[in-house]
Parts: C-alpha cells; structure tokens; sequence
C-alpha cells in the first residue's frame, strides 16, 4: 500500500512535466503492485485522475478559466464542474485501465512465475 | 499559445532597420517603421501572432486542401474548389505580381514575417485548433496571399443563379421574366444619384440576332445565394456636418465568426500611415483611412459570372466547337492529398471560356455559395490576372481624389462600390470592377459556348463606369442595390439587394444636416424596414377579424400600432417576417418550385410590388388548386396559420416575441468548434435594413471616419484581436457591438502619442 501511495504521490509530482501518456506507465507500476483487483482500480484510477486534476484547478485559478470554460462548451458542458468531471474521468479511466491491465497480467503469469 | 504580448526585444532575419510596436489597450497594434519593407513584415508577424491557425485554415478552405486536415469526409468540397480554379486564379494571380516589383517586395516581406513567426513556435506553443485537429502549421507562401483573394472574390461574386433563370425563361417567357426579375424600380435609390449625366460616347456592343435559348437541364443543387451578404457604405459632403468637412462610414456584412475575418492595425512608416482593419493573409488596411483620406467598400453584386453551352465534337469530349472549328479541351489535373487515404488526382476539362462544371461533383455538393449551373463551361471575372493589393497598397497612401482614383484602377473583383471621402472635401464613390460591356440580359442565362458573339470582350474604359464625385445633394451611399437608373447607357449584370435598405439610408441622409459621427453611427444601427412599412397596413386590410381569436385579434392591433422597427425588444418583427417568407411559399413555389432547388424565388420588392399594386396577380393563384387565389385569401390563410404557429410555441405576446429573443445572432467559431463560439446575442435588426444584422451574418466591421487635420476615427468589430480561445481580447468587442456602439480609435501621428506595452523588432545582425 506504501508502494501504491508512493507512486500515486509521484504521479502527482511529475505528470505535470511530462507527456500524458506517461500515465500509462506510472498506473502499470501501480497495478503491477497492487494486492487486489479493487485496489488495483481505485489506485489506478488516483493515480490518473489526481494529478490531472490538480493541473486543471491550479490553471483555473491562474489565466485559463476562460479556455477551460470554451473547452468544457466542446463537450456540452459548463465551466469549471464540467471540466472536472471530464478531466477526472478520463485521467482516472486511463489510470484504471493501465493499472487493470498490469494487474491482470500479473495473476495471468503468476503460477507461471511460481513453478519457474 | 497564449495571449501574452513578447515581453522581450524580437531579432529577425530581413528586417532592414528596427521597428517598434505600440499595443493599445484594446490589443491594437501601432506599428512603427522607418521603412515600408520592415512594416509589412511586422504586419505579418503581428497577423501570425495573434491569428495564425485562421489565416492558413482559410486559405486552405479557399485551395481545396481541407482533406489534408479532415479527411476523405472535405474531399468533394476540395474538388469543387479546385474545379472552380482557385489554385488555378492564384498561380495565375502571382504570375501577374511578378510583373510589379513593388507589391512583390511588400507581399514578400509580408510573407517573411509570417514565416518568422512560425518558425518560432514549438508544438506546444501552436494554436488550439492545430492540437485539436491534430496537424501542424506550414510555410506561409506567395501563394497563399493570392489564394486569399481569391477566397474574397468566391465570397463576394460566387453568386450566380443563370440556371434558374434560363429555367424560369424557358417555362414562363421574356414577359414574365422582366416582370419578376428586373433590378429597376421607381422605388429604388440607385448609387449613383438619378441626376448624374453620362458625357461619353458608349462603346457599341453588338448582339446576336437571336438570343441563345439553353435547355436548362440539371439539378440537385440545394442551394441559393445567401442574402444576409451585403454592405453599406455611406459619406456626407462638408455642407451637411458640423465641422465642414466629410464623415464617411461604412460596414461590410459578412458571415461572422470567431475569430473575426478583420484585425485591427496601425500601419506607419515614411508616407504611409493608415488605420483600419486588415484581412488575415495580405498586408496594409483594406478599410480604413489615413491623414489625408478614408474609404469604405460595399460588395458591387455584380454578375461576374457565366456559364457557357459547350457543343462536343463526338462521344471522347476531346473537343468543342467555336466558331466553326474544333478547339481542343485542355485537361488541368490537380493532386488532393487526403489524411489517412490515398492521394486523389482529380481532372479538370478546360475550355477557352473556363473550367466545364461535371455532374460527378455538383450533384454531390450540399451547400457551397449558390447554385453552379452543371456540366457547363464556368467564366469567371477572378480567375483572370488582377492586382487587388495594390488598390489597396495606394489607398493607404492616398492624398486625395487623383491618388484615389488611381488605386482604384487596379481593382478587378470582386466588383465593389469604393467610397471616398478627403480633407480636401471631396466626396465620391466609383463602382470597381473590370465591367465587361454587355447587351441588354446577356449573361442572365446561359449562353452558346460555340459563337464568339457570346465570348466577354473588352473591358468597359474606367471613366465609363459608374461613378459619382461631388453630388449636389451632398451626400452618397451604396447598400448592394441596383448602382445605376435606365439612363446609365449600359447594362450591368448584378445579384443585387432590395432596394429597401439603400432607400432607408437615403431617406435619413437626406434629412442629416450639421452632422457628426454620432449621426452616422445611428444610422449604421437603424432598424427601420421599409419593407414591413410598405405592406403591413395592406395585409392587415385583407384580414377577416371576425376569423380571430383574442390572442390573435392581439397581434393583429399589434401589427396596426407597430412603428416597422426591427428593434432588440420589438414583439412583432418576427411575425412579420414569418408572415412574409409564408406569403412569399404560397405565391411562388406552386409556379416556380422550392427556392433552394436551382430555382431563385423573386426578391421581397418584387413581392410587394404585387401586393400594392396588383393583389389579384396570377402569382398568388395556386395552380394546384381549382378555386382561384388572390392577395387577400393567402395573406388571411398565412396570418392564421403563423400565427397560430408562434402561439403554439411560445405562447400569447410577451418577452419571448421580443426579436433578441425570438431570432438573436449567433457568431460560431470558424471551423464551427462548439463551444468556441458566441451564441445567442440580443441583436435587433435584419438583412433588409440599415442595420443587417441577421442570424449568423452582420455588419463585421462598423466604422465612421471624421475627415479634419487629425481625423478622428471611430469602430468595432464583432469579435476581438485574439485567436487564441483562451484571450480576454478573443471576443471582448461582442457585447459592445451588440449595442452598437463604437469604440474612439487611436490613430498617433508619431511614437511619442502612444503608450502601451511594447517591443522592439530589432534585424538580426544588429544583435
């Protein structure tokens, strides 16, 4: 859980600086480590959507809510709220999804890892 | 991107000496150069930095290149404008400048400065619309520049309706023809005043002995040209204002969109210093004014435009007759790339007339300008060499009339009304256009491409055309209507507009004495129509009360006790107008079949000719009916039925039949990104009035120029000088607009008058 948290806080960290798809290794990370499937979706789902939002909320605050209000209009949607929630969601479902996938590669190849 | 202005000193490649550059607090830029070179290349950097995803995405529209953005989805819109020969007019257009070296150094340092800028960008430093679109920007190119008039001559003079009226001819006759179809009216105010005398000897213009009769196959265009186009510009003499000398003014109507087709700049540099908005793509001020001058354009209307019968030899359409011989047809293939599918080479068939127009494309298209006439040769005014820029180039240096008439001289299309006014207080307007002399109708209808009878010859001489300098009444004007009277000996060709919005300007400019801006700027926001004041007294005349509900018997005082102004919070504009369009359905479709289908409908003057003057007109019969209609049975049947039709949808009189809010405008973003538009304005006006606010068009550009030692200008836009989403300054004109005010503009004679945030331009070599 340690580990988990520590990638997530990571995540939180770094992402700003770097590519958006970098998500997708830090939530397989994640999800390479996690004890179980619930852990794994919620963790990966932290892991995307937190730092998205956090860049989102501070850019709100500091000379973008007039873009983030028009982009939020490209997805029939308004302000800051609808912002959010399209931001969280697709951060923290392409967290989940890459922090699934790990996981479940893991338990694939688990018994596999046991007799070698 | 963002809009932040560079905060630090600017070292460029080709500049000649330093330039500085002042923004005002509205982001306007106040350029400072001490040589016309360095100018236009920081007015196109400045064009870039604020607008460079607009400025390539037109000219990409305009070339036929949108598939390499979209897709396969653009294809047949690439096609048509490749058939049509944009490419084709702006590589001729660009061999044209070459002769010139003048405006090829300034489109070039133009060019240069464009390029500077792109060429200073990192991906994350492009525009939104490039991330969202996923491509990125290009070199700026000669080309490009040509390309954007030539986008401007397809906007203004791609109008053509010949086969719709060789249809009508066909099936109704000449009679019938000029009885729906004629531009000339007691009524009409024409452009250039009745009074005004013609003292030249005519050119001669020989007609056939028998004029072509086409048949007029082909359909499945379904369109017609828009009417919200149009312009007004308008100037009164010094007699009649307060200060004694002229104020001129004027407002282009266009599609509006965000960001606005207009950026505002302040070009200055040795012998040049203007003011006014300029087009994305090309250097100087296309209308504005400097220390000496202001002038304005409206859109000429001119027919610029004809489709030629082409007779093929045999089966293989290799060749085509003319004049008893077979001329072969040249093939132009053009190559369309398209994002994420295989190249598409498309093939042209060239005639000496033009490009012929093949079915497999225009049966295709939905909506683009107004109706071809298919499987014809297409000539066109714009696809010959022109040199518009420098008409332009002049005006910004213009003195005075000469200097004026001089620029002018360039102009080819598409056909505008120029007006003029000078601190020498000369007033004038010239129509503008390369006028091909032409006999009474010819280019109405389609004509035999095989006899050269029918072939454009020469060009009207400039001082035959339409023009005016100095009327006695002291004031002129232009609206898009009809420029001259039956006395003017030729006929020119035009798509014109009613005539109720120039009558209403005159009818104000008339009364105008001792005038300042302010009296113009009321006039640019005038809601009055001349059209609901003709003919609602009569249709209400024709209403059976006894028929009424309350709620109807209402709107029916309403209408009595309305004062004809389209006004924001005017109740009964939008009755009328619905009113109107259902009287217009059941007068012509019966007779002349659904507007959009290559059929024109006549004009709203032509309407309320028979309204007033003959109400038991076979027009208003139906065919389809055995009872014999007349004005009085459809004006009652449409008054119930759209009545009853707003009641049902929202409700009894109220704040809903307000026309803000029954109609409003709405200015989408230009590659219609929701979201990045501005919906739902409260306007008030409509195409038919001085003030041509409509749905989605409207004046885009409003100004009013006071001519003195220190000319004092006044404008807005609707819009603001960003293109970036995220800008204070991309919409920040809006609001005010809708109002219709206008904001004081800067125009410094010299550095010292200014201040501002600024930077300097300083040549490479000097760092």
């Amino acid at each position: 859980m340690m580990m988990i948290i520590a990638v997530c806080f990571l995540s939180f960290l770094i992402l700003p600086q770097l590519p958006w798809w970098f998500i997708s290794v830090l939530s397989t990370i994640i999800g390479y480590n996690s004890k179980g499937l619930f852990q794994s979706i919620i963790a990966g789902f932290v892991c995307g959507a937190l730092p998205w939002v956090s860049i989102l909320v501070y850019n709100y605050y500091n000379g973008a809510e007039l873009l983030i209000d028009r982009v939020s209009g490209i997805i029939s949607m308004d302000g800051l709220l609808g912002a959010f929630i399209a931001t969280m969601l697709i951060g923290g479902i392409t967290g989940l999804l890459g922090s699934l996938s790990a996981f479940t590669f893991k338990l694939a190849f688990k018994d596999q890892l046991i007799k070698e | 991107m963002s809009d932040n202005l560079p905060n630090q000193n600017i070292f460029a490649e080709y500049l000649i000496d330093s330039v500085n550059v002042i923004w005002d607090d509205r982001r306007v830029p106040h350029i400072f150069a001490n040589n016309e070179h360095d100018l236009f290349f920081v007015q196109g950097y400045l064009h870039a930095f604020d607008r460079l995803w607009q400025m390539e995405f037109q000219v990409m529209a305009a070339g036929g290149r949108l598939s390499e953005i979209i897709g396969p989805k653009a294809l047949e819109y690439d096609k048509f404008q490749r058939r049509i020969g944009m490419m084709r007019g702006a590589k001729s257009v660009l061999e044209y400048y070459q002769q010139d070296s003048l405006m090829l150094s300034s489109l070039k340092a133009y060019t240069n400065g464009v390029n500077t800028y792109i060429n200073s960008l990192t991906i994350d430093q492009y525009p939104i619309e490039y991330k969202l679109l996923d491509y990125a920007p290009e070199q700026w190119t000669l080309r490009k520049c040509a390309l954007l008039y030539m986008y401007m001559a397809w906007e203004l003079s791609g109008s053509t309706n010949d086969l719709a009226h060789t249809k009508f001819l066909k099936e109704f006759g000449m009679q019938d023809y000029m009885e729906l179809y004629d531009f000339n009216s007691p009524l009409l105010s024409p452009i250039i005043p009745r009074e005004t005398s013609w003292d030249f000897e005519p050119i001669k213009i020989v007609k056939p002995e028998k004029v072509y009769m086409s048949d007029p196959y082909g359909d499945g265009i379904k369109y017609k040209p828009n009417p919200n186009n149009g312009s007004n510009n308008f100037a009164l003499s010094g007699d009649r204002t307060k200060s004694g000398l002229p104020i001129l003014a004027n407002d282009p109507h266009l599609n509006l969109t965000l960001p606005s087709i207009w950026y505002e700049n302040h070009l200055v540099a040795p012998n040049l210093n203007s003011y006014g908005v300029s087009l994305l793509g090309v250097p100087c001020v296309v209308i504005g004014y400097n220390k000496d001058i202001a002038w304005g354009s409206t859109n000429g209307m001119n027919d610029v435009m004809d489709f030629y019968d082409i007779t093929y030899k045999d089966k293989s359409r290799k060749e085509y007759l003319h004049d008893n011989q077979w001329k072969n047809i040249e093939l132009s293939i053009e190559k369309i790339s398209i994002r994420g599918a295989k190249t598409v080479f498309d093939t042209t068939y060239m005639t000496h007339h033009g490009p012929i127009m093949s079915h497999d494309v225009f049966d295709k298209m939905p909506r683009f300008g107004s109706a071809v006439a298919i499987g014809r040769a297409m000539k066109w005014l714009a696809s010959e060499p022109s040199m518009e820029p420098k008409t332009f180039y002049l005006l910004n240096k213009a003195k005075n009339y000469e200097d004026y008439l001089e620029a002018i001289s360039y102009f080819s299309c598409p056909g505008q009304n120029i007006i003029f006014a000078s601190n020498n207080n000369d007033i004038a307007i010239w129509q503008t256009n390369k006028l091909i002399p032409k006999w009474d109708l010819q280019g109405r209808f389609i004509m035999d491409g095989s006899k050269s009878i029918y072939d454009w010859k020469e060009k009207l001489p400039i001082a035959h055309q339409p023009h005016s300098l100095n009327p006695e009444r002291g004031y002129l004007s232009s609206a898009n209507q009809n420029p001259v009277d039956q006395k003017y000996p030729y006929f020119i060709p035009g798509n014109y507009a009613p005539l109720f919005r120039g009558a209403r300007i005159d009818e104000i400019l008339k009364k105008t004495d001792k005038a300042t801006y302010k009296d113009l700027q009321e006039i640019q926001n005038d809601n009055k129509s001349l059209l609901a004041e003709r003919v609602v007294i009569r249709l209400l005349e024709t209403i059976n009360q006894n028929l009424l509900s309350d709620d109807q018997k209402f709107i029916y005082n309403s209408l009595m006790n309305w004062d004809y102004f389209y006004n924001p919070n005017s109740k009964m504009p939008g009755l009328f107008d619905s009113w109107m369009k259902s009287i217009a359905k059941n007068t012509w479709e019966d007779d002349l079949g659904i507007a959009d289908d290559d059929v024109e409908w006549p004009n709203f003057r032509i309407l309320s000719d028979l309204i007033i003057h003959d109400p038991n007109s076979k027009w208003f019969d139906n065919k389809n009916t055995s009872e014999i209609e007349n004005l009085d049975i459809i004006a009652n049947k449409t008054f119930i039925i759209q009545t009853n039709d707003i009641l049902s949808k929202i409700g009894p009189v109220s704040e809903k039949w307000e026309w803000q809010n029954y109609r409003g405008t709405d200015i989408h973003h230009l590659a219609k990104i929701p979201g990045f538009g501005n919906l739902n304005l409260p306007t008030g006006g409509d195409w038919n009035i001085p003030n041509a606010t409509a749905k989605t068009h409207g004046p885009s550009w409003r100004y009013v120029v006071e001519l003195g030692d220190r000319p004092k200008g006044y404008g807005i836009y609707p819009g603001g000088q960003s293109g970036y989403p995220g800008s204070i300054y991309y919409d920040q004109f809006i609001e005010s607009w809708v109002k219709g005010e206008l904001y004081e503009l800067n125009f410094p004679f010299s550095i010292d008058e200014i201040n501002g945030p600024s930077v300097l331009f300083i040549p490479k070599e000097k760092s």
